[in-house]
Parts: C-alpha cells; sequence; structure tokens
C-alpha cells in the first residue's frame, strides 16, 4: 500500500549552530541510528533487492558521516597548531570516514544492481556528495555530473546537483559550464541563499567578460540583499560591483552607484582594489587604479592612488607598472605634493626594489633569461636613478649601485662607465669608500670574459692608472703593473710600457721574473722592428743593474743576440750571397758567445753550403763537426741532407769519405728510431766492400749488432759480405758467418751454394771427407729450404739434381750393355728385361724431373731417349739365327711390332722435353743432343776469351 | 487498493425438469459396456434431468474432441456452468471455449482478456450477453471492473448501476437460498464497485455515501469497511478513518484478519504528526505479528501444494477441529467468511447432492459412468477448495510481507520528521493540544463508546484527536 515514502535530504549547510549543538546533534545521531536499524531490517526483509531502501540506507550514511565529520573537525581544529602538526589527521576523522565508506557502499551497489533506478540520479548525488566529504573531489565531480545527466528537470534534488557542480565548476576556473548550472538552479530555488548563489554567478559572468549581465545580478544580489529572508551580501557586492564596472568600460556607472550610497569613490575604488588585492586578484585591482587614475584630476588623490598602485604592484610583483608608478611619484615629489609620510613610503618602495631586482640580477636567477634578466637590470638602474634623485647626497654610491647591477647583468662596458663616474663623483665628494669599491667593480668589469676585447682595449689605461693612482705598492697592484704593461704592449704603446716598466721596477725591485717578462716584450718589439741599438739599450740597462735579471734570463738574452746574428746570416742566403753566408756562418762556429745549439746550427749550414759549392772535402769536414755538435734527434731530422751528402761523396769518387760518413751517420743514429739507420749501414758496408776493405766491413758489421737493425737488413748484407769473403779466399772469416748465418733456417737456400764453394775447395785440398759432409749439409739445407717453402737458387737446384743423375746414367748403360740372342725363349727372356728396365729408368727420370732442374732434366730426358732408340734399334736390327727365311721374315714382321711404339714412344719424348726447354727457357749443356736435328749433334758455339766482367766498385 | 481479484462464481438454479431425461439417455446409451465420451446427446439428455456435475467430465472431452457446438448442446453446456458456475472451465483453453457460444463462456474469456488489460474485447464479449440471461448481473459487474480498469469510471459507474439493478430483479425470482445470497453479494460488490469508481475519479465524497449504501450487514461489508475508511484518509478525515478501522476490534469482526488495517492506523496517526502513536502501533505491529506470520510461512512451506491436505484442514476446522498454529486458524476462520470460498463450498454441497442423486438411480453402464465422472469433479472441487484455502493463506502472508515494509517505512517517516524537527532546532512541543488528549488511550478515542460494540454503531465511530501538525 504504502510504496515509497519520500525522503529529503537534509543538508548539513542547514545546521543552524546554537549553544546546545553537542546534545542535538546527539538525538539527531540518535535517530539516524534508529533509522538505519529500521532500514537494515527493511533491506533484509526485501532481500537487498530494493533501490529505495539502499537508497535510502546510502543517504543515512552520509548524513551521519557528515555529523561526525562536524564533530570531528571540531575536535581537530581545537588542537593547538603545534599538536596538529604532529597529529595523523586521518585519525581524527575515522567515524566520519567509516561512514562516508558505507554510504559509498550502499550507493555503489545500488547503481551496479539497479542502473535503470528511477533515482538513479540522486543515487550518484549522494556518491558524489560522499566523494566531496571524502575530499575526494575528481570522483565527486563525476558522480555529480552523471547524477545531472539521470535526474529528472523537475525533481527537487536536481537544483542541489547544479548547485555543487555549479560550486566546483566555479572553485575549477569553468565558469561557462558553472553559468547554466547557476542559472537553472537559482531559477528554482529562491531560499536565503539566492543571493550568495547568485553573486557567484554573477562572477562567473565576470569571469567570461559578460559585464552587464555580472552588473546586473549584482544590482539584483544587492537588492535582495536588503531583505531580512536572505543572506546580506551588500558588503560583499560593493566590493566587487566596481571591478565589475570598471571592467565594464561603465565607470560612469559605478561612481553613480557609490555615490547612491554616499561612498567616496576614490577611497572606495582603493578600497577595492586593496581588498581584490588581498584576494590575490591584482588584475582587478590594477584596472581599478588604473582607471580612478584616469578620472581622477585632483593631483593629491592622484598621489593617493600612485601610493596605491605601489602596494598593489609591488605585492603583484608588476616591475614595470610599480618603476611608472614610481617615476610619476617622484615627479609629483619634485613639485612637493607628497606628505612625508608619502616620501618615505616611496623611498622605501624604490630602495626596496632597486635593492630586489639588483639582487635577482646578482642572483642570476634568470641567467639564462637573457632579455629578462637585461630588463631588470635596466629597471634597477632606473630606481637607483630615481632612488638618487630623492636623495641627491648618495648620488655616487646610487651610481656605484648602478654600476653594480650592469656588472652583474654582464653589461660591463655599461658597468665601467658608470665605476669610472662613481669613482670620480667620489673622489670629488671625498667618497674613499665609493671610491675604493668602484675601483673593485671596474676591474672586476675589465676582466669580464664577456667584455668585448676591443672594448676592454679602452678601458684597460684609464682603469688601471685610476688603480695605480691610489695603490702602487701592494700585492694587487704588481697585478695592475702587470696588466697596465700588457694593454700598453697591446695599444703598441711602449713608451708608457717602458715607464710601467721603470714604475715597478722601482716598486718591485726584487721580481725579476716580471721584469724578465717586461722586458723581454719590450725587447722582443725592437728586436721585431730590427731596432738592435735599442735592444743593446736595454741590455746595458740590465748590465748596468736598473733591471734584475736571473741568469738564466741573461743566458736567453745572449741567445738572442746569436738568433739575431744567425738571422742576419739566413737573410744572405736567402738573398743567394753565399759567401756572406759562409763568413757568418764561420763567425758564429768560432764566436765565444755562440752557443752549442748555434754552433752545431752553423756547422750543419757550411757542411750544406760546402756540397752546395761543390766542395767535398770541406763538406765531409764540416758534415763530421756537424755530428759531433749535433745530438741524436737533431742528425735524423737532417739525416736526408747528410745522406745526399754522403752520395755526393761516392759519386765524387771519395769512397772512404762517403763509408766514413755513412759509418758515423749510422753510429750516430745507432741508438735511436730512424728509418734511415739501415741506409747508412748498408751504404757503410757497400761502399767500403767495393772498396775491398773487407776489415773495416766486418769490424762495422761488429759494431753495429747493437744498433737493433731489421734481421733481414743484417742477413741481406751478411750475404753479400760473404760473397765477398768467399771471393777473397778468407775462408776463416767465411765459416764463421756461414754457421752465424745457418742457425736460422730461413738462410738454407742462400748457403747451398756458399757450401758448394767450400765444398769445391775442400775436393782440391783431398778432404773429401770433410766434403761429404758439406754435401750432405746442402741435401739437408735443399730438403728443409723445399718443406720451408723458400725460394732456391736454380744454380743450387740444378746442383742437387745433376747429383743424382748417377742412378740414371747406370740404368742406362745396363740397359745397352745386355744383348738380345737366340734361342727364342732367352729372346723373349732378354726382350722382357730389358723393356722393364725402360719402365724403372722412367721412372727415376720422373723423379730428376719433379727437382724442377732444367739442366738435370734435360739431361736425363736424353738419357732416356738414347736407351729407348737403343733398345729399339736392336730389336730392329735382330736376325734370329739358323733359321729359315720363313721364319726370319715373320720373326721381324712380329718384331715390327714391337720397336715400332718403342721408337714412337722416343719420339714423343724428344718433342716433350723440347717444349720444356723451350718454355722454361732451360739453358743446358744437353739441350744440343736433345734439340739438334739428325747430324748436327756435334756442332756447338762458343764465347770469346775476352769478355770485360766488372766488379762492385766499377773497376775490372 | 483496487487492484483486488474479485471472485464471482455463477449458479444457476436447479433444473426441476422431468426424469425422462435420464430415461432416455439410459435407453440410448445404458445397455452398451462402451465409453460414452463425445456423444452430445448424452449431455443434453442427461442435462435436461439436471444432472450437471456428472456432466463436466463429457462435456470437457466433448469440447476437445469436437471442433463444432451446434445450438442445442450450446444450451446445455450453458445450462450445465449456470448450475455448477465457471470455475471448473476457466482452465480449459481459449481454442475450446471458443466453441460455445455462451453467455458463461464469454464471461470466462472476457475475464481473462481482463486480466490481460485488452479491454476493448472484454467490452465487445460482454456487450452481446442478453440482460435476461442468468449471468447477465454478473456480466454487467465484470463490465463495470472492466471499465475501472479502464479508467473509465462513469463508465463503470454505469455498469455497476445495471449490475445492482439486474442483480436487485434477479433476487426477487429467484428461490433458492444459496443463489440468492450469491446475487444478493453481486449486488453489493457492484455497489461498492460505484463507491470505488467515485474513489478513482477523486470524488471521495460521492465515494462515501455511495459506501454507505452496502448494508451492513452484507458479508463484504467488513472488507468494504476498511475501502471505507481509505476513502476517509482521502478526505483528511483521519479520526473517521481511525474510527472505522477500529470497528476491527468489535468481536464480530474478529474473523477479519487484515494487517492493511493497522497501517493505515499507523499512517492516519502520522499523517496527524502523532509521531509517538504511529511509532507505537509500528513497533506493536512488529512485536505481535512477526513471529506468528513467521510461523504462518513455515506451516505454507511445510506442506507445499497438499490441496488436499488443506481441504481436509478446513472440513476439520468446520467440524470443530481447530489447528494449533494462531495465524492459521485466523486464516481459516477468515475464509470462512469469504465470498468466494463460500461459493465453491455450495458448489461442492450441490455436486454431493447430486453423487447422493446419481447413487440412488439403477443400475447401468450410464449410472456406473455417471459416478466415475462425478467422483471426479468431488476430488477437483476439494482440491479446488484446498488451493484456495492455501491461496488464501499465502495471500495473508503477502499481506504480512508488505504490512511489514510498510511499517518499517512509517516508522522511517516518523523518524525523519524527528529529525528534521531537530535540524530546525524545533523542541517537541506536545503541549498544543488539549491536555485531554495527551493521556489518552484507546477507550477515549470513542465518542459513545462504553466498553461495548454496538451493532448499528459498527463503522460509524469517530476519532477525536486533534492533530499535531
Amino acid at each position: 500500500m504504502l510504496k515509497v515514502i519520500a525522503f529529503s535530504l537534509i543538508l548539513s549547510s542547514q545546521l543552524a549552530y546554537s549553544q546546545n549543538l553537542d546534545s542535538r546533534r546527539q538525538n539527531i545521531l540518535k535517530i539516524i541510528d534508529e533509522e538505519l536499524s529500521e532500514v537494515n531490517r527493511l533491506a533484509k526483509q526485501q532481500n537487498f533487492s530494493s533501490p529505495d531502501t539502499l537508497f535510502r540506507m546510502a543517504e543515512l550514511n552520509l548524513e551521519k558521516g557528515r555529523h561526525w565529520l562536524d564533530f570531528e573537525n571540531e575536535k581537530y581544529l581545537k588542537l593547538s597548531p603545534e599538536e596538529r602538526r604532529s597529529a595523523n589527521r586521518s585519525e581524527y576523522f575515522n567515524n566520519s570516514n567509516q561512514f562516508f565508506k558505507r554510504a559509498n557502499t550502499a550507493a555503489q551497489t545500488l547503481a551496479k544492481k539497479f542502473p535503470s533506478y528511477r533515482n538513479i540520479g540522486e543515487v550518484y548525488y549522494i556518491l558524489g556528495m560522499n566523494y566531496r566529504e571524502m575530499g575526494d573531489h575528481k570522483a565527486a565531480q563525476n558522480y555529480l555530473k552523471a547524477a545531472l545527466n539521470k535526474t529528472p528537470a523537475k525533481s527537487s534534488v536536481r537544483a542541489k546537483i547544479e548547485l555543487t557542480l555549479a560550486d566546483y565548476y566555479y572553485n575549477n576556473r569553468e565558469y561557462s559550464k558553472a553559468i547554466p548550472l547557476y542559472e537553472s538552479s537559482i531559477g528554482k530555488v529562491n531560499d536565503k541563499w539566492w543571493t550568495k548563489d547568485t553573486f557567484n554567478l554573477a562572477w562567473c559572468y565576470y569571469r567570461v567578460k559578460n559585464y552587464n549581465k555580472a552588473i546586473d545580478l549584482m544590482k539584483s544580489v544587492h537588492k535582495r540583499s536588503s531583505q531580512k529572508e536572505y543572506v546580506d551580501l551588500r558588503n560583499d557586492v560593493n566590493r566587487d560591483i566596481g571591478v565589475f564596472f570598471v571592467e565594464g568600460g561603465r565607470l560612469p556607472e559605478a561612481i553613480s552607484f557609490y555615490r547612491g550610497q554616499n561612498i567616496d569613490f576614490t577611497k572606495q575604488m582603493i578600497h577595492i582594489a586593496e581588498k581584490t588585492m588581498s584576494d590575490g586578484q591584482f588584475k582587478q585591482a590594477d584596472t581599478l587604479l588604473v582607471e580612478a587614475l584616469k578620472y581622477e584630476k585632483d593631483p593629491k588623490r592622484k598621489v593617493d592612488i600612485l601610493m596605491a598602485q605601489l602596494n598593489l604592484y609591488d605585492k603583484g610583483n608588476a616591475v614595470d607598472k610599480h618603476l611608472i608608478a614610481s617615476e610619476e611619484l617622484v615627479k609629483l615629489n619634485q613639485n612637493k605634493l607628497l606628505d612625508d609620510d608619502q616620501r618615505k613610503s616611496l623611498t622605501y618602495h624604490v630602495d626596496k626594489k632597486a635593492a630586489e631586482l639588483q639582487k635577482s640580477v646578482a642572483s642570476k636567477i634568470y641567467a639564462n633569461v637573457k632579455k629578462t634578466n637585461d630588463l631588470r637590470a635596466k629597471q634597477a638602474m632606473r630606481y637607483f636613478a630615481l632612488s638618487a634623485q630623492l636623495n641627491p647626497k648618495a648620488g655616487p654610491e646610487k651610481i656605484f649601485f648602478q654600476a653594480e647591477t650592469a656588472y652583474a647583468a654582464n653589461k660591463s662596458k655599461e658597468a665601467i662607465d658608470l665605476y669610472l663616474a662613481a669613482f670620480d663623483g667620489a673622489k670629488e665628494a671625498g667618497q674613499s669608500k665609493i671610491m675604493t669599491q668602484s675601483l673593485e667593480g671596474m676591474l672586476s668589469s675589465l676582466a669580464s670574459p664577456s667584455l668585448n676585447k676591443k672594448v676592454a682595449d679602452k678601458y684597460y689605461v684609464p682603469v688601471y692608472q685610476r688603480s695605480l693612482s691610489v695603490d702602487q705598492k701592494s700585492p694587487r697592484a704588481k697585478s695592475i703593473y702587470e696588466k697596465l704593461f700588457n694593454a700598453q704592449v697591446e695599444q703598441k704603446d711602449f713608451t708608457g710600457a717602458d715607464q710601467t716598466l721603470t714604475l715597478f721596477a722601482k716598486n718591485f725591485p726584487g721580481d725579476f721574473k716580471t721584469q724578465e717578462a717586461m722586458l723581454a716584450k719590450i725587447m722582443e718589439h725592437y728586436r721585431g722592428s730590427k731596432d738592435y741599438d735599442k735592444v743593446k739599450s736595454y741590455v746595458s740597462r740590465i748590465n748596468s743593474g736598473e733591471f734584475k735579471v736571473s741568469q738564466k734570463y741573461a743566458s736567453a738574452l745572449r741567445s738572442l743576440m746569436t738568433k739575431i746574428q744567425i738571422e742576419g746570416v739566413q737573410s744572405s742566403l736567402d738573398k743567394g750571397d753565399k759567401a756572406v753566408a759562409l763568413k757568418g756562418y764561420h763567425q758564429i762556429f768560432e764566436s765565444s758567445e755562440s752557443t752549442p745549439k748555434a754552433r752545431a746550427n752553423a756547422s750543419y749550414n757550411l757542411s750544406a753550403l760546402y756540397y752546395e759549392l761543390g766542395e767535398a772535402n770541406k763538406s765531409y769536414q764540416w758534415s763530421t763537426v756537424a755530428l759531433q755538435q749535433m745530438d741524436a734527434g737533431d742528425v735524423v731530422k737532417f739525416s736526408p741532407s747528410f745522406l745526399t751528402i754522403a752520395s755526393g761523396l761516392f759519386a765524387r769518387q771519395h769512397l772512404d769519405q762517403s763509408a766514413d760518413l755513412s759509418y758515423r751517420l749510422m753510429a750516430k743514429t745507432c741508438g735511436v728510431n730512424s728509418a734511415n739507420k739501415q741506409n747508412f749501414y748498408k751504404n757503410a758496408i757497400f761502399i767500403s766492400l767495393a772498396d775491398n776493405e773487407l776489415d773495416r766491413v766486418l769490424e762495422m758489421r761488429r759494431n753495429a749488432k747493437t744498433c737493433k737493425l731489421p734481421a733481414a737488413v743484417m742477413e741481406e748484407v751478411d750475404h753479400e759480405i760473404l760473397k765477398d769473403l768467399i771471393a777473397h779466399d778468407k775462408w776463416t772469416a767465411a765459416e764463421d758467418l756461414m754457421s752465424e748465418l745457418e742457425r736460422s733456417k730461413s738462410n738454407y737456400s742462400a748457403l747451398i751454394l756458399p757450401y758448394e764453394s767450400m765444398r769445391k775447395r775442400l775436393i782440391s785440398a783431398g778432404n773429401t771427407g770433410e766434403a761429404d759432409r758439406v754435401a750432405s749439409k746442402q741435401a739437408m739445407f735443399y730438403r728443409e729450404a723445399l718443406k720451408l717453402k723458400q725460394d732456391i737458387p736454380v744454380e743450387a737446384i740444378d746442383l742437387i739434381a745433376l747429383r743424382s743423375m748417377g742412378g740414371v746414367f747406370n740404368a742406362s748403360h745396363n740397359i745397352k750393355s745386355s744383348r738380345l740372342s737366340f734361342p727364342e725363349n732367352a729372346f723373349n727372356n732378354g726382350l722382357k728385361a730389358k723393356l722393364k728396365a725402360l719402365d724403372q729408368l722412367t721412372v727415376q727420370v720422373d723423379q730428376i724431373t719433379k727437382t724442377g732442374s732444367g739442366k738435370a732434366i734435360v739431361t736425363s730426358s736424353k738419357v732416356l731417349i738414347d736407351a729407348y732408340e737403343s733398345v729399339a734399334e736392336e730389336i730392329k736390327a735382330f736376325t734370329p739365327p739358323d733359321k729359315p727365311q720363313e721364319y726370319v721374315d715373320s720373326f721381324q714382321k712380329a718384331m715390327s711390332e714391337v720397336w715400332g711404339p718403342l721408337m714412337s714412344h722416343a719420339r714423343k719424348l724428344r718433342k716433350d722435353v723440347e717444349l720444356t726447354i723451350n718454355k722454361n727457357s732451360i739453358l743446358s749443356d744437353d739441350n744440343f743432343a736433345v734439340l739438334a736435328s739428325p747430324g748436327f749433334e756435334e756442332v756447338r758455339f762458343a764465347g770469346t776469351e775476352d769478355n770485360v766482367v766488372m766488379q762492385r766498385g766499377g773497376v775490372k | 487498493m483496487f487492484s483486488k481479484k474479485l471472485i464471482f462464481l455463477l449458479s444457476a438454479a436447479v433444473s426441476l425438469s422431468s426424469f425422462a431425461g435420464y430415461d432416455q439417455a439410459q435407453k440410448k446409451f445404458g445397455v452398451s459396456n462402451a465409453s460414452l465420451t463425445g456423444h452430445k446427446d448424452l449431455i443434453i439428455e442427461i442435462s435436461e434431468d439436471g444432472f450437471y456435475f456428472s456432466l463436466i467430465p463429457w462435456v470437457k472431452e466433448y469440447l476437445a474432441k469436437y471442433n463444432k457446438v451446434d445450438s442445442d448442446l450450446d444450451r446445455s453446456i450453458d445450462q450445465v456452468m449456470n448450475a455448477v458456475g465457471v470455475k471448473t472451465f476457466e482452465s480449459l483453453p481459449e481454442s475450446m471455449l471458443k466453441k460455445v457460444n455462451s453467455p458463461n463462456v464469454r464471461y470466462i474469456l472476457a475475464k481473462r482478456y481482463l486480466s490481460s488489460s485488452n479491454y476493448s474485447t472484454v467490452e465487445g464479449l460482454l456487450s452481446k450477453v442478453e440482460a435476461k440471461h442468468p449471468a447477465y448481473p454478473f456480466i454487467t459487474h465484470l463490465l463495470g471492473v472492466n471499465y475501472s480498469h479502464k479508467g473509465d469510471y462513469k463508465g463503470a459507474v454505469a455498469a455497476f448501476n445495471d449490475c445492482v439493478n439486474a442483480s436487485e430483479k434477479r433476487i426477487s425470482k429467484i428461490d433458492d437460498d444459496s443463489y440468492r445470497n450469491q446475487m444478493g453479494q453481486n449486488k453489493d460488490y457492484c455497489l461498492a464497485g460505484i463507491a470505488r469508481a467515485y474513489y478513482g475519479m477523486g470524488e471521495y465524497k460521492q465515494a462515501e455515501l455511495s459506501y454507505i449504501d452496502i448494508p451492513k450487514e452484507s458479508i463484504i461489508w467488513p472488507t468494504i469497511l476498511f475501502e471505507e475508511a481509505w476513502n476517509s484518509f482521502q478526505l483528511k478525515n483521519y479520526n473517521r478513518t481511525l474510527g472505522k478501522l477500529v470497528t476491527y476490534k468489535a468481536p464480530v469482526m474478529d474473523f477479519v484478519f487484515n494487517p492493511e488495517v493497522e497501517v493505515l492506523k499507523a499512517i492516519s496517526y502520522l499523517k496527524m504528526c502523532l509521531y509517538d502513536d504511529a511509532r507505537s502501533i509500528a513497533d506493536d505491529f512488529y512485536s505481535i505479528h512477526n513471529k506468528k506470520s513467521q510461523d504462518l510461512r513455515r506451516f505454507i512451506l511445510r506442506h507445499g501444494k497438499n490441496y488436499k491436505y488443506y481441504y481436509e484442514l478446513m472440513a476439520n476446522f468446520e467440524s470443530g477441529k481447530e489447528p494449533t498454529d494462531a495465524y492459521v486458524l485466523r486464516s481459516l476462520k477468515s475464509i470462512q467468511k469469504d465470498g468466494a470460498y463460500l461459493e465453491l463450498r455450495a458448489s461442492l454441497t450441490n455436486a454431493i447432492k447430486e453423487y447422493k442423486r446419481i447413487q440412488n438411480l439403477p443400475k447401468s453402464n450410464l449410472k456406473n459412468q455417471m459416478m466415475r465422472n462425478i467422483r471426479t469433479v468431488l476430488d477437483e472441487y476439494k482440491s479446488t477448495l484446498g488451493a484456495y484455502v492455501r491461496s488464501s493463506m499465502v495471500t495473508k502472508y503477502a499481506e504480512f510481507f508488505r504490512a511489514f515494509q510498510d511499517m518499517s517505512y512509517i516508522k522511517l517517516e516518523v523518524l525523519a520528521q524527528r529529525k528534521e524537527q531537530l535540524y530546525k532546532n524545533e523542541t517537541q512541543n506536545r503541549s498544543r493540544g488539549d491536555l485531554k488528549y495527551i493521556e489518552r488511550n484507546d477507550k477515549q478515542y470513542f465518542w459513545n463508546f462504553n466498553g461495548e460494540f454496538w451493532a448499528d454503531e459498527l463503522g460509524d465511530y469517530v476519532f477525536a484527536l486533534r492533530s499535531e501538525c
């Protein structure tokens, strides 16, 4: 019967706070508990299938949660700030949270289980409010939006949803969204809060720049506020409507609005601006004051507005506007329109702002935002300028601050100008502190890397001179001298530089080093301009003790003098005046003042010059001197020239000198890493070999062992030495060298022939045993060389291959020596044995062919061909004895089948060997025997006895 | 509250025609041992001899077997229905029922269409019934209900007035007490229908006057009294509502077992802002009825759909053997006074009479088959009665179930009102009324009441409570 009873949600905002709040709340909570108990019973009875009941459950829990929240909030707020800081906030809100969660659970269960529930919008509203109470405003807004979508337009709760959501939008600054909701809500609800909600709506319109609507609503709020049924917001309206009027371009209306209430417009505007400002609404406050200023004609009141602006722009950190207001006020101050308090306030503002800006610039906050930094620096400087106007006595100090600001902003040039002005002003006013500080500043500015060098150059002298005018002996003054000196040198003001040096030497007589450096620069300048007299005059002043220098410097000075001399010689050489150059180098070499380096240089140049002049002996002589004077590094550096000189000596048949120079070069560079070192060695050895100086060769070879020459170079040279040792029958040395060389397998192939010479000498001496031992060694060398795939000299291959020919000759002899005979069986056996022997011979010849020795191939082939032809001829010519003619005919016919192929094979062998000879260009004694046509076998050509053979030295 | 389904039973005058019909049938069908199912003539003949209940199975079988029913058989079936009521035929499929051109069948079909809110079809079916037909008063009754459901209350009033007139005419022509009672009930229901139609129109004063037309001695009056109480409630005459409801405390009304009475009482207090009274009723309702209603539920669950058991339970109760379960007993007492139950029971009585009559017939195959039929019908009636008893108990429990919910809502409303007062910071001011209203009890609620219920005052009590709103 009674299906639904409408439940009204009582908002906590309706709670009137009174003294019996606690007991009343307790009573309410008691009732809510009873309600919850009843709702639970109902829900159980309905098996939780009634959305209305679940809805009610959610409502009640939310309501209960709110009461607890109020209570807990009061309790929490009663804590002292210290206690509150250390308190765990959530612990104080346990109860309310618990009920909010229950409300949530009920509402969410309901929403999930009954998505089409007719009051689903209200369920979402509860969820929204619940989340709002729990502080989850995002979720709250989402649910409120859902609630709005699901709530019918006529629903009583819709206005509440709209209002709550509108408040959210308002707070989120989403005014366009808030407007329709407020509109709808205030159209439905006309309770005492109407003024508050409409006030919010007016602000929304203001925010979206619909000023007319905003003003109309404000007026409505103002009007209704006078009625007791509504919350009185007249003060708020008076405060805000001014802003609205101004922004809406309806300032006259604002004036009449306020006049209508007997409110002083300017004061009100300032008052509003101050209030607006305290709410953080700087823009509105600004507009108000700007408009008020435009409207106000009275200069005194203008001052009031400008002073209000100062406060506003100070708090809003609108420096540009603050500066303009300050400048305006300074002007008005000059017309004595400010009272003492206002002047003090203005001074305070200007000084404060100047200091803040300067600090901001100095702290590099905007270091990476150059534009901002520059702007702030400029503003600071303008403030300091204003400050100077407000306090003329502090002029130099303010200029100094301007300079400091410029310096902090990396405006070094500007800073220096200002420091100079501050220094000069302070000097005039006798303000030594500012002088000192300005000086420090200008020095620092001058050292700034950001200062353009050209610009800096202009300032060094005025700055350093000002510095030295107040301080000549301090450690820093010492540095200033140097800087000033350097600046003068840079500007080529050597007169000024000389004065600075002189003053420095006077004030810092013990500082050799700086004096030396200064002297060096000055003398370098004069040396460059070839004003040697000036150089000499400084040397004289040094010698006289005017300038104190170290021994080292004195030596360098001498070197400089030598250098000057060499430069002179060099210039003569460049001009082609070799005679003058020669003379000059001789002088340098002989001068007692010349350094070893200069001497070495001179001797080298002399050797080169004499070489160019074709004077081999002098060139050799000065080369040896130069090599003595020079260190190994220089020798390496000039080694191409020395090589040329050595080659030139060889070309001119100065073999001893060439070899000696090469050897000296090698000896000089023995210990260093030089590419030319091996050339020096080879040259020295080969030239000595050519000169038959074998003993010297052997000595050089011994000495070179410590020079770390490449092994390949050493061995290459050794083989050459070995040839010459054998050629000159220096057998002991040769044997030693061979023994040394055969330690490395790489030398095996190259040693076969030298050992052959040795073997032959042993045979001729009758020492066959030793000769056989050498032969064995040669065979071993050959085998190993083959294994190592070394290049074996052709002569060595022929030598080894021909040694194996003995077997071939023996086999050939055996074939030829046995003769065929009858009876038949004996013939057949004899023939078979010959054919077999031919096969064996072929195998032996094949083995020899594999050696690759042309000579052995040709000779062995010749023996094989002979053997074949010999056997064929014998068979062809054989006639069986004592046999009838028919038998003989038949026999010979049958034998033609045997000797024919043998002969044919012999011809083929001959062709093959011919091809081999031609293809491989084999020059063998047996070529003729193989290649010659029949009948020409014994025709041979031979050379004459008058052939000329040149030896290494180019002599016969 | 108008959703109650009214159950009407049709009865017809018992035919006093000659015995010849049976003899004729005996001649024709009694000799054979064959089944007598599907013989149109048999139904016609036997019905003409006043045998109706034993024909029910044959009629149903015929309708199931044959597509066409001629006018003779039509008439006979109508006659059977007039005699035994339509209840037993209501379960037949529509296709079978449509074969018969009987106002009674139209009535059955119309009820079905009404339940599916097919109002125009109901009108079409019922408007063709002639006024002279015995079922006409019931037909107009149903037509009135149809108009009410449709929202055409003026049409409903007209139909119900027609019903009242038709019923009165019929009553004057009937000798049979049982049938007359039925017709009287039908008239009273139609009078109630008129009042309900006015209620539906929101014309509560007119409704009040119409309710007065229902005599207090009518069997439906105790039920209608509750409706009157609601009507007074709608007239915001809560003291009268309470007065009408207190009538149910009269001993003569002890058979009325309606939990909604307490609900309406509580709402009335609520309307008068007598929150403590409203809450007291709600709390008492729980304490008094909660356990007992659960016992009733368990009883119903325990016996499932054993209709025979319920029939026996009711029969035993009527024989003086009361069940131990309090609310089972109260339910049985209530059912005993229920019009629909009485109609069913009357039909059963008539069926038993017919059974005895058949028993006295000479032995024959026809007799045997009629005996078999009447036994089947008797079993069916017993089951129907058992089912009715059970469904009444289920309905009762459902009423309690709803009443408990309603009481919860009332209690919540009371609490909400209290809370609202606290929110408004209003202290409860019980002194707004006269002192005499403060310490009151049930006895003080009545005027002209000395602790006794006078039959002629029943329903006319009025409370003298002052609203505290």
